[in-house]
């Protein structure tokens, strides 16, 4: 399911660059997560070597690079997503609040509460739009209909979404538009209030201007939310983000502020990426 | 309390599935007793079982000849513990019995039977002479025109035989060359006046060995094993006689008369007397050592005395049978020394059937590496696919409506004979007694409510017992279990999905039954060994892996991004799949359930190994019962003649349990076509 890197590693080292000196846009509040020499394995094949980045509070930090480079299963690494995934090796600390996420002994289940994840496709439940946006505090078993109402107002708002719904609430999610229903995945990601949003490309599957809805929201929800966003589109990662990470063949090349990355890239591989000459 | 599975020696099947249920039984797996043999006495047989005390017998008329051939493979609960022999034994079956280790025997005479020429209640035909049959059915006679040679039977007309005699064509209806009422009407009607025709006789050494051979031009017929069946045709046919059993004329007094012979016409007192000329004892014959595990072996064979059932009007008299009196009648039996018969043929016969189904598996092979073997495309060679891929289409399509055909004929003139309404409304059901077709319609035995609460009793406790255990496998093999563990499941049960039913049905017979029973005895329950709750744990055994493997199918065709957005929102695997993933898999897994509720309605193997016959109108499940299925296995006897409602049953329950069975197929077929998921490899 994920993009998985080639078992060879980049044949060159990259040279000169020291990976915790990159620089990148800092946020007062510090770092959201903290990788620290992070790698990862899906059974003998390494899909992540070595990743150390700080990822900044408050801000929105755009992972690109190639298919299979390991952006992907780097997001997915840090609500620990991957877990569901066979045979999954890791090392490497990933730091949150002061603790390792990668501990064996972490409540898991209360991490990814902390981190609202977006997926590639919009992917409602089949239930009515209400019961979307509520469905992480019904797994925490809040049954108050204050309480369910007055969030899902602040998520549907929080998400552009209030406006269009707020009179069909009790429709299938189903009904709702692509776009809508990207809105409404993001709606319920911030439902339950995390610090963290993780966005995998989530305006692939959309239109447009559908795209620009989310891209837009994107820039709303900033500084409330710290926000990693994968995405395939050069424009968007420009468009939306304060940092920006290029990831090849499963190792960080380059990371720094958006504007750097896109203008001034310090590895050749990140110009050659973001000029258009490969991937 | 009767288990009176009826299997005809003519359909080897069923004998090799009753000596497979039996097959691998140790001396303690079965209590009940195994009676095989004559299909003459197996209705007196079925009805002192009807009445027995302890356990249900099983009762298997095959015919005395192959009844005594099993009885004489040894001793063991695989063999069976009595024999009905319609004749005494020969000296070569009673060195077979004694070489295998069988004796010593016992040998119980329960009666005689009077072999009797019946024809039609109006037929013309006075007496004859014994002299007169031999000359009408012998294969070879003295030549009409003088001489001493003997020619092969020339006579058409009963006038030609003897002048007084009307002209009447010679034909006679008689069981066939395995029965031991043919042996015994050979032996007693042809071969004397044949030999007595020959005592001094210059051919008489070459002629005598072909005394007792009946004639193979037309005139004797034979008519199959069932009496009853056989009466039936007389009806058609009133210039017929037919060789039958004293007990099928009592049951069809009125319809057929008896020809008298020397003088002497058949009644209960010529043959218990010994005058009328075609009287012949019925045996039992029984293994002393059985009693140690058949402790009601005893009681069975006294139920054959029962002062109540001998006596004149009594239930066995009713059925025919001329009771002989209890003292006289047992003695030890002697194996006689003899030459041991010989094999050969038994195992020329093996050698060519493997030769044919070797010659069948190479020609498949040869037909396949044909097929698979690259051939430039023609429009020809399209075309001619399209024209056999076509009329296989026709043709398939077209059996089926033969077999529908089949089915719907006997059921139509059943339900000409017995109401609908008594059919599905009844409660009594006691079809083995249909062999006195009028009478029994009248007193409601065809009520297949009872049959049918036994099949949906197993099918529901099957279901009960596999749903939650498949349900638990599927979601552990689905949400949590490691990589290895899920490949190991996944192959596990789908080769356990392949184990054949017998298998399981073995299981059911000799585990899972007794088991139960011990169980609830050891809990102050009575359960019988062939409980419902029993059939249906085992058919749930059975179902389990199928299901398991459809519904972790169902589970699997849900996609993965469903299942991630609830993880990601910090739901735990199991909300994740009580919330989405189940109700997203709620079609399939129906339809799953579906399709095992058709496949446990109709399973067959397995219940009939593992339930009785005797229906019982009761929610019970320690209480023995007994299935559509069952039912139809064993009605299916001996003679394929469809003309009384007892060989008509099996059709109709077959179409009975088509047609139950169809609503949940269908069901389930449609919302599998709804929600688009495709069945599973499993069947």
């Amino acid at each position: 399911m994920n993009a998985v890197a080639e078992s060879t590693p980049a044949a060159e080292p990259v040279a000169g660059i020291e990976p915790t000196k990159f620089h990148v846009t800092t946020s007062p509040d510090g770092a959201a997560l903290d990788l620290r020499s992070f790698n990862l394995w899906y059974g003998d094949v390494q899909a992540l070597f070595d990743v150390n980045m700080e990822i900044q509070k408050g801000l929105v930090t755009a992972l690109i690079g190639p298919s299979g480079c390991g952006k992907s299963t780097l997001l997915r690494s840090l609500n620990r997503m991957n877990d569901l995934v066979d045979e999954l090796k890791v090392s490497g600390e990933i730091i949150v609040n002061d603790e390792n996420i990668l501990r064996s002994g972490i409540d898991v289940i209360a991490l990814r509460k902390r981190m609202g994840m977006v997926f590639q496709k919009p992917n409602p439940f089949a239930m009515s739009i209400y019961e979307n946006v509520v469905y992480p505090l019904r797994v925490d078993g809040v049954s108050n209909k204050k309480i369910l109402n007055e969030t899902c107002e602040r998520a549907l708002k929080g998400a552009a979404l209030w406006d269009e719904a707020k009179d069909r609430l009790q429709e299938s999610a189903l009904s709702l538009s692509g776009g809508q229903q990207q809105r409404l995945c993001i709606a319920r990601a911030i439902a339950s209030d995390p610090e963290i949003l993780l966005m995998d490309e989530p305006c692939s599957a959309l239109d447009p201007i559908a795209t620009a809805k989310i891209e837009e929201l994107i820039d709303e929800l900033k500084g409330h939310y710290s926000i990693v966003i994968v995405t395939h589109n050069m424009q968007q990662a420009a468009r939306v983000s304060d940092n920006t990470a290029f990831m090849y063949l499963g190792r960080l090349i380059e990371y720094g502020t958006t504007d750097t990355v896109f203008t001034n890239p310090r590895a050749k591989r990140t110009s050659d990426y973001v000029t258009g000459r490969f991937g | 309390m009767s288990r009176a599975a009826s299997v005809n020696r003519a359909a080897p099947p069923a004998l090799l599935l009753a000596m497979l249920l039996l097959a691998p039984a140790a001396d303690a797996a079965r209590s009940h007793p195994v009676i095989a043999g004559s299909s003459t006495i197996f209705p007196f047989a079925a009805a002192v079982a009807e009445r027995a005390p302890g356990p249900g017998a099983l009762i298997l008329p095959m015919g005395s000849g192959a009844g005594i051939a099993w009885f004489c493979e040894g001793l063991g609960a695989q063999t069976p513990d009595i024999v009905m022999a319609s004749r005494a034994m020969t000296p070569e079956e009673a060195s077979a019995c004694r070489v295998a280790g069988a004796s010593p025997l016992e040998r119980v005479q329960i009666g005689w039977d009077g072999i009797v020429l019946a024809a039609h209640a109006d037929g013309a035909l006075p007496g004859l002479t014994l002299a007169d049959l031999w000359r009408a059915l012998a294969q070879r006679v003295p030549d009409p025109a003088g001489g001493t040679e003997w020619v092969a039977n020339p006579y058409r007309s009963w006038h030609e035989i003897r002048p007084e005699l009307p002209d009447l064509p010679i034909r006679v209806l008689g069981p066939p060359a395995t029965s031991g009422t043919r042996d015994a009407f050979a032996a007693l009607a042809i071969r004397p006046a044949c030999e007595a025709a020959l005592h001094g006789h210059p051919r008489a050494d070459g002629e005598r060995r072909h005394c007792g051979e009946l004639r193979r031009d037309g005139a004797w017929v034979d008519a199959g094993e069932n009496d009853d069946g056989l009466i039936a045709r007389l009806g058609a046919d009133p210039a017929s006689l037919g060789v039958v059993g004293f007990g099928a004329l009592v049951r069809n007094a009125g319809r057929v008369g008896a020809v008298c012979l020397d003088g002497s016409c058949p009644d209960a007192d010529t043959i218990r007397a010994g005058g009328y000329p075609l009287a012949r004892p019925l045996y039992l014959y029984l293994k002393p050592a059985h009693r140690a595990f058949v402790p009601s072996l005893d009681a069975f064979v006294a139920g054959f005395f029962a002062a109540q059932a001998t006596a004149e009007g009594g239930r066995l008299a009713r059925l025919g049978l001329v009771p002989a009196p209890a003292d006289a009648a047992r003695q030890p039996h002697a194996a006689d020394a003899g030459a041991v018969t010989g094999a050969g043929w038994r195992n020329i016969r093996g050698w060519i059937a493997g030769g044919v189904l070797l010659a069948v598996v190479v020609a498949l092979a040869a037909g396949m590496a044909l097929v698979r073997r690259p051939v430039p495309a023609s429009r020809l060679l399209e075309k001619a696919m399209g024209t056999v891929l076509w009329s296989s289409a026709v043709v398939s399509g077209a059996l089926l409506a033969v077999v529908l055909a089949t089915l719907v004929v006997p059921t139509l003139n059943f339900f000409l004979q017995v109401s609908p309404v008594e059919f599905l409304g009844g409660r009594h059901w006691s079809p083995e007694s249909a062999i006195r077709a009028s009478q029994v319609v009248g007193e409601g035995a065809f009520g297949v409510l009872p049959v049918l609460l036994g099949s949906v009793m197993v099918a529901f406790i099957a279901l009960a017992f596999a749903l939650p255990l498949a349900c638990a496998a599927a979601v552990h093999g689905h949400a949590w279990a490691g990589l290895r563990f899920r490949r190991g499941w996944r192959v596990g049960m789908r080769l356990a999905a392949l184990i054949p039913a017998v298998v399981y049905g073995l299981f059911a017979a000799l585990t899972a039954g007794p088991a139960i029973a011990a169980t609830a005895a050891a809990l102050g329950l009575g359960a019988a060994a062939e409980s419902t709750l029993a059939a249906g744990i085992v058919v749930g055994i059975m179902l389990l892996p199928v299901l398991a493997v459809r519904i972790e199918d169902a589970l699997a065709a849900i996609p993965a991004a469903a299942a991630e957005a609830a993880l990601g929102l910090g739901a735990t695997r199991w909300e994740a799949l009580r919330d989405i993933v189940l109700p997203a898999a709620r079609p399939a897994i129906g339809a799953a359930v579906l399709l095992a509720v058709s496949r446990a309605l109709g399973e067959t193997v397995v219940v009939l190994m593992a339930v009785g016959l005797v229906a019982n109108w009761t929610l019970d499940p320690l209480a023995s019962t007994t299935t559509v299925t069952a039912q139809m296995v064993a009605l299916m006897s001996g003679t394929h003649e469809l003309d009384n409602v007892r060989t008509q049953l099996p059709f109709v329950l077959g179409l009975f349990l088509a047609i139950i069975i169809l609503p949940p197929n269908a069901w389930a077929l449609r919302i599998l076509r709804r929600s688009n998921v495709t069945p599973s490899p499993v069947y």
